[in-house]
């Protein structure tokens, strides 16, 4: 951080050298970077200016289409070695993308004309193929590339600060604004001052921008007023002149933000004819052609806060669009808050067309926002951190603390303090985070000017932040990266070959760097090269310098080796290989031998290993496929199985049916002209009659019957599926499949097996010969259906005998059997042998029906069937399913009450009674019987209601009955009572008495249950009895409810025991007896004095039940005073109300109205009638005149004045005048 | 049994390992030995990666591979060795290491009439399927029982002559001509740089695709 903060002394000498160095060699500084920096070529290593995303073949594809590709400075020589600020937040390349760079000469020089001329701090910058610097005394520095000091330049009109600086398309012209509105052209040579123009922008402001157009007469001016001018540059007859146009007013929205588009593309773009600006006011943004005319193309809406700029940047973008149609583009990125927008503008159909591409957030608001490149926007928040975003991504790829550059700001210019603060608030406002004259990019590269310092932040290619990590010696992200790079390059192969070049240079750097330790990274670097693939370095070089310390690299070989991404090693390190595992885990070793390729083993040394070891597999494996022998591993590992080797035996069996259908060991298949020879071979040696040692005492066949020995099914598993295989299939197969059928049975005599292990190949010769894989040998036959039909077989699990079965049916059902024996023998056998699913066949075969049930019944895995069985046949009459059922009953409730009673109250609802008769000896079937009957919801009638009752009674405990009783209904309740009492089940005598409604009886006996109970369990029964009371408070008569209360009360309270309660009862009997009887019984008992806090709820209550009746009784008192009230106030209204009647005759009788009877005026109609007349027509709803609806209120009567004929005469002779005067009568509203 | 490339070095007075800076040029070739079981293949190979002798062989099984570096002049050669089991089940293997090879050795036993008969049809076999560069040395291994011989030196001298054969009689008991041998061979290999990429390349590459050829 140090040399950020002030350039040091050392730093000020290297400046100083460097400036003498580069004036003596004038402009040949290119050279000198490369031979005194060891800068390789351009065409070798991407220079500084392409762009990490650039490795991405964008710039090529730019140039293909005729683009030119913006060319930035080249690298300054000095300063190289800058400390880099890697800022650890979020950045996942953590530093390795940005570079920052202190430019120490420009820094220097800035800092002494600070000092010797008073110069002022910077205050703007422009580079290009120079680099301008402005400073607040109106000095301006101008720099060469090698930061060499060319000219400086001093405003001598007094104009203030260096506000803009710009240089055109060449570097020739170097235009400057000046805070009091002055702007100049230099010649960027010599410093000499061109033009100067005082009077080209509104008057009295500053200037906030100068910019060039992509013409080259034509140049842009933004001032503080916010109006923005053309300037045009002339020169005639060697006179130069210039003439300003107002492009933009302010005085319609102040433009804080110019951005002319410049493409150098040469005609190759369609834009190129156009001259186009970008302008951001405060609240839009606009796209204008300046040239051939001024033309607005497109305007958005651009919000955000109101200390935040609008911020424009250009740049030429390679664009794929979605039907992979590649354009270059020059694409906008407007900035406002923490928002960033991106569109691009081409032309389409002849117009110029601006689409919106996308739109990236930020976490904070924004400085500056600028392009690096066309991937990359760097953009600085206001705390003064950079932001590189991805724009493809919208990711950030990295930040960096810019905090310590000491930016400069351009607020004054904004606010105007030149000129006297002639701005606007809000541009004023908006102006506090201005720098768009400090932060300035080109290319790549983003140019930071500090007070007296200038910074640059460029951005790595893919390969230079390879060498950056490096050179850090951070291996392990720099092989990551490489190979992001490698990876990402896979579909263009020239870049993937260049990236395979940079993989390799990378570890020859490496093997230069690490040779001290040699293991550090040792696994990242193993799996670049074996990434892409370059294995012989990785067993040549690398192995080579790791000298003994080969365990590391031996354990990563072997990951990849696991991972299957590399098959062969070199002979030498499988040697070494071979070695390390056999000392630390032979059994990891077998995995990695079955996934190496043989070829790069040392057979020799492995298969002495493997053997040593007990590597089974391994050994199978190398056999088969490096030596083409397919019998010897087997010769040697049959004879000394034993069954307690399963893994060994497992490994065999599946070796041998994996060789028998053509299959190599472990994985893939055997070579199509080897399998004939391999199946032989293996069958071979399984049925040799004696090994080849051929010890004396050897039983023959030693290897089948090593086999048989160890697992006798799983091998005649593999023979059966050995069988499915062609060569079984044919004559000479079906004559090889008896031979060993002959042999197996040559083995498994009783002598050498048990009987399951001779059951299993019985069945499995069965099973054989029903599926027509062997002849139906006679003699084969009777010996297996001997084996079949025995009647008891010592230690057979119930799976042995349904195998036996099975095979017996199968035998059976393919008709094998009938030259032996016709069915009825087999009957007999069966049932002898307790075959029952054989017994089943056959009666079913013989149509003997009556007796299947049975069958079923003793076949314990048949049961399930059983019941389907009966359903399907139970309207059969010949399959005699009732009458089994009856005679089965017992053992089919046994079986499965459920399913059974479901068939009767299915099928035979009317043979219940005889059913039920059948059970009355057997309680508990005929409990279950009809236990199962409720369950299933049928009508029982009351007496088989009781019936059961009883039989819970006898059977389940009091619980159940309860349970019963509760959830069944259909039972009379004395008859009820009667029995549960017989039985003493009190709870449910209390209960049913409930049930009942004899509350009485029900509370006695709930209290006797209430002495009788212990301590733990009297406050649960009293809780009980206060529930059952509660119940019963809708039916009881209140004295009585009252009695029982106390009764129960008088016998808690006293009890010291139950103090628990006390409260909770008192509380639950307050709510149904008087409080008054309640606090005189709580008084009279004892211990009062110890229990206040539990009637203290009781008199509480009492209190606010008191005040809230008082409460109540005066608002219902209110509230009917209130009522009358109004009423009598609506009735007054209603009679002082004028009635205004239109027809002189009543609407029903059509007589007279005025005849001194009650009249009814119906509404705002005016229609009236008698009220007498009403009665006809009782439902009046409306006015039956002109339907008009009647008021809300009751009608009126009233009675109409009969008209005296005094009256009539007298109201003849007023004047009309004075009849008109009156108000007119109201009508109903 | 197994060796690794540095550990021996003491029976051959040329063997030397490269040291990181040295400018020697540096070639690796791949060099297999053929003939009948108990001509004395393992213990040529032996005496000269470690320079021992065992009396009493254990035969090989399938293949064994060791390596071993000599200088010559100013080159440094590595010699990967396949010792091949001469046993007639292991005769289908010997394809998979010659085809590739740069060197073969053919070794008989002097007083062993068939082997030499075995190993004038391996070289037979070598001409016809071996690359056809190939360098091919025959030794007549033992050459310390002379005195028992059945195979002369001239004839075996001839016939080595007729087809163009690197010959020497050995013995790897005694050492004789062991270390000659293959110095003679590494004389005769070709050792230019621009031929070193393809001399190490078949190493790295062609095995893999004759396994695949071989076991498809």
């Amino acid at each position: 951080m140090a040399e950020l903060k002030a350039p040091s002394l050392q730093s000020l000498l290297e400046s100083d050298r460097g400036s003498t160095d580069s004036l003596q060699l004038d402009f040949e500084f290119e050279g000198l970077d490369d031979v005194e920096f060891a800068i390789p070529p351009t065409d070798v290593l991407p220079t500084l200016e392409t762009v990490l995303s650039e490795f991405e073949a964008d710039s090529d594809v730019a140039s293909e289409l005729g683009m030119p590709v913006p060319r930035a400075t080249p690298t300054p020589s000095i300063g190289e070695d800058c400390g880099v600020r890697a800022d650890g937040r979020g950045g996942s390349g953590s530093g390795s993308i940005m570079r920052y760079t202190l430019l120490h000469g420009i820094s220097a020089q800035l800092a002494s004309a600070a000092e010797r001329v008073n110069a002022g701090a910077a205050s703007a910058c422009a580079v290009a193929a120079y680099i301008a610097v402005g400073t607040s005394h109106g000095h301006i520095l101008n720099f060469d590339v090698t930061q060499t000091l060319r000219w400086a330049h001093q405003d001598k009109h007094s104009q203030g600060a260096v506000s803009s600086l710009a240089f055109n398309g060449d570097s020739t012209r170097l235009l400057v604004g000046y805070a009091r509105g002055l702007v100049t052209m230099l010649d960027t040579q010599t410093g000499d001052v061109l033009r100067e123009l005082f009077d080209v922008i509104t008057p009295n402001t500053g200037v906030l921008h100068v910019k060039w157009t992509s013409r080259s007469s034509l140049a842009l001016c933004a001032d503080a007023g916010g109006s923005v001018w053309s300037l045009s540059f002339t020169r005639k007859l060697g006179i130069r002149g210039c003439s300003s146009r107002c492009l933009f007013s302010g005085a319609r929205g102040e433009v804080c933000s110019v951005e002319p588009l410049i493409m150098d593309a040469q005609g190759r773009h369609e834009l190129d004819q156009y001259s186009i600006v970008a302008l951001a006011t405060l609240s839009k943004y606009f796209i204008v052609t300046v040239r051939p005319r001024l033309r607005v193309i497109k305007y958005h809406a651009l919000q955000g806060p109101a200390d935040c700029l609008p911020l424009l940047a250009w740049h030429l973008v390679l664009i794929q669009a979605a039907d992979t149609s590649r354009s270059v583009d020059p694409v906008i990125v407007v900035g406002r808050g923490n928002q960033l927008f991106f569109h691009q503008l081409f032309v389409a159909n002849g117009r110029i067309t601006l689409l919106y591409l996308r739109h990236v957030q930020l976490h904070s608001s924004l400085l500056s926002a600028h392009w690096l490149g066309p991937k990359c926007v760097a953009s600085l928040d206001t705390s003064e951190i950079l932001h590189l975003v991805d724009v493809r991504s919208s990711r950030e790829l990295e930040c960096m603390d810019m905090a310590n550059a000491g930016l400069v700001y351009g607020s004054a210019q904004f606010k105007g303090l030149a000129t006297g603060g002639n701005v606007s608030p809000a541009f004023a406002l908006a102006g506090t985070n201005a720098c768009y004259n400090s932060v300035v990019s080109r290319g790549t590269q983003l140019y930071v000017l500090g007070a007296r310092s200038l910074h640059i932040i460029g951005v790595r290619t893919w390969s230079e932040r390879i060498s950056y990590l490096v050179k850090n010696h951070r291996w392990q992200e720099a092989c990551q990266l490489a190979l992001d790079g490698y990876i990402a390059s896979a579909d263009r192969p020239r870049k993937r070959a260049q990236a395979k070049e940079r993989i390799i240079m990378l570890f020859k750097e490496y093997i230069a760097n690490s040779a001290r330790a040699p293991e550090y990274c040792l696994g990242a670097i193993v799996n670049c090269l074996i990434t892409i693939g370059e294995l012989d370095l990785l067993w040549t070089q690398l192995w080579e310098r790791l000298h003994n310390n080969t365990e590391l690299f031996l354990q990563h070989i072997s990951e990849h080796i696991e991972q299957e991404t590399i098959h062969s090693v070199n002979p030498v390190i499988s040697q070494a290989l071979v070695d390390y595992w056999l000392q630390h885990s032979p059994a990891k070793l077998e995995q990695l031998i079955l996934k190496l390729d043989w070829m790069c083993l040392d057979l020799n040394q492995v298969l002495k290993a493997v053997k040593r070891h007990k590597l089974y597999r391994a050994q199978l494996y190398l056999n088969a496929c490096a030596l083409n022998d397919y019998t010897s591993a087997l010769t040697e590992l049959l004879p000394p199985l034993r069954p307690d080797q399963t893994d060994l035996g497992n490994c065999l069996l599946v070796y041998i049916s994996s060789c028998l259908a053509g299959r190599r060991f472990p994985s893939g298949d055997i070579p199509e002209e080897q399998v004939q020879q391999v199946k032989n071979d293996v069958l071979r040696c399984l049925t040799s009659q004696h090994s080849s040692a051929s010890p004396v005492d050897e039983l023959p066949y030693p290897y089948l019957r090593a086999l048989l020995k160890f697992d006798t099914r799983e091998t005649l598993n593999v023979i059966s599926l050995a069988f499915q295989e062609r060569e079984f299939s044919n004559e000479l197969g079906f004559s090889h499949r008896k031979r060993i059928i002959y042999l197996l049975l040559e083995i498994m005599t009783p002598e050498n097996a048990t009987w399951a292990e001779i059951g299993c190949l019985l069945n499995f010769i069965a099973q054989q010969i029903s599926t027509q894989c062997l002849p139906r040998d006679k003699q084969l036959l009777e010996r297996v259906l001997s084996y079949l039909a025995q009647e008891n077989i010592a230690n057979e699990s119930a799976r042995q005998h349904s195998e036996r079965e099975s095979a017996w049916h199968e035998l059976l059902s393919s008709n094998c059997l009938a030259d032996i024996s016709n069915d009825e023998e087999q009957l007999e056998l069966a049932q002898r042998a307790r075959c029952y699913y054989v017994v089943e066949y056959l009666l079913e075969k013989l149509h003997r029906y009556d007796n299947i049930l049975e069958c079923l019944i003793h076949n314990q895995a048949r049961h399930e069937t059983m019941f389907a069985y009966m359903e399907r046949h139970v309207s059969v009459s010949e399959r005699c399913i009732y009458q089994q059922l009856r005679r089965h009953l017992g053992k089919l409730l046994e079986i499965n009450a459920a399913e059974t009673t479901r068939l009767i109250a299915l099928h035979y609802p009317d043979k219940m009674s005889e059913l039920l008769e059948l059970l009355s000896g057997q309680q508990r079937l005929l409990f279950r019987l009809l236990q199962c009957l409720n369950e299933r919801h049928c009508e029982l009638q009351p007496a088989l209601m009781e019936l059961l009752l009883e039989l819970y009674c006898n059977l389940e405990g009091a619980d159940a009955v309860l349970e019963f009783l509760r959830t069944s209904s259909g039972y009379r309740l004395d008859k009820a009572i009667d029995i549960v009492e017989r039985h003493q089940l009190q709870r449910a005598v209390i209960y049913l008495y409930e049930q009942q409604e004899s509350y009485a009886k029900a509370f006695d006996l709930s209290m006797q249950l209430l002495r009788d109970a212990t301590v733990d369990t009297a406050a649960k029964e009293a809780k009980e009895i206060a529930e059952l009371l509660a119940r019963s408070a809708q039916t009881l008569p209140e004295k009585q409810l009252e009695r029982c209360w106390f009764t129960l009360l008088q016998y808690i309270l006293p009890q010291q025991d139950l103090q628990s309660i006390t409260k909770s009862m008192l509380h639950e009997a307050s709510q149904h007896i008087d409080l008054h009887n309640l606090l005189q019984l709580i008084m009279n008992t004892h211990n009062v004095s110890t229990s206040f806090g539990d009637i203290k709820d009781l008199l509480m209550s009492m209190l606010i039940s008191s005040r809230q009746e008082t409460e109540a009784l005066r608002v219902a008192a209110d509230t009917l005073c209130q009522n009358l009230h109004t009423d009598l106030a609506e009735q007054r209204r209603v009679a002082r109300r004028g009635v205004w009647v239109t027809s002189m005759r009543c609407l029903i009788c059509r007589q007279r109205l005025y005849d001194q009877t009650p009249v009814l005026v119906l509404g705002p109609c005016g229609h009236a009638l008698h009220e007498h007349c009403r009665n006809e027509a009782t439902t009046l709803q409306q006015c039956p005149r002109c339907d008009a609806a009647m008021p809300v209120g009751q009608l009126s009567t009233l009675r109409l004045p009969c008209p005296s004929q005094h009256l009539l005469s007298s109201s003849h002779t007023m004047e009309l005048g004075s009849l008109q005067l009156k108000a007119p009568p109201r009508r109903f509203c | 049994m197994a060796t690794t490339p540095r550990s021996g070095g003491s029976g051959s007075g040329a063997a030397q390992r490269p040291n990181g800076t040295s400018q020697n040029k540096s070639c690796q070739f791949k060099l297999v030995l053929l003939g009948e079981s108990a001509v004395g293949k393992s213990s040529l190979v032996l005496r000269f990666v470690k320079g021992q002798f065992h009396e009493y062989q254990e035969s090989t099984i399938g293949a064994a591979f060791l390596t071993q570096t000599i200088c010559i002049e100013d080159t440094v050669v590595k010699f990967e060795i396949w010792d091949t089991a001469g046993q007639e089940r292991y005769h289908s293997l010997a394809p998979m290491y010659y085809r590739g090879a740069q060197a073969a050795i053919v070794v008989y036993d002097i007083q062993n009439q068939d082997s030499f008969q075995r190993a004038k049809t391996w070289v037979k076999e070598l001409h016809k399927q071996a690359s056809p560069n190939i360098v091919i040395a025959l030794a007549g291994n033992k050459a310390d029982l002379s005195n028992i011989r059945v195979v002369e030196f001239d004839e075996a001298k001839q016939y080595a002559e007729e087809n163009g054969l690197l010959f020497m009689e050995t013995s790897a008991k005694t050492g004789m001509n062991v270390n000659d041998i293959f110095l003679a061979i590494a004389k005769k290999l070709p050792k230019n740089d621009n031929n070193q990429g393809s001399v190490i390349k078949p190493n790295g590459n062609e095995p893999t695709q004759t396994t695949n050829n071989c076991c498809k």
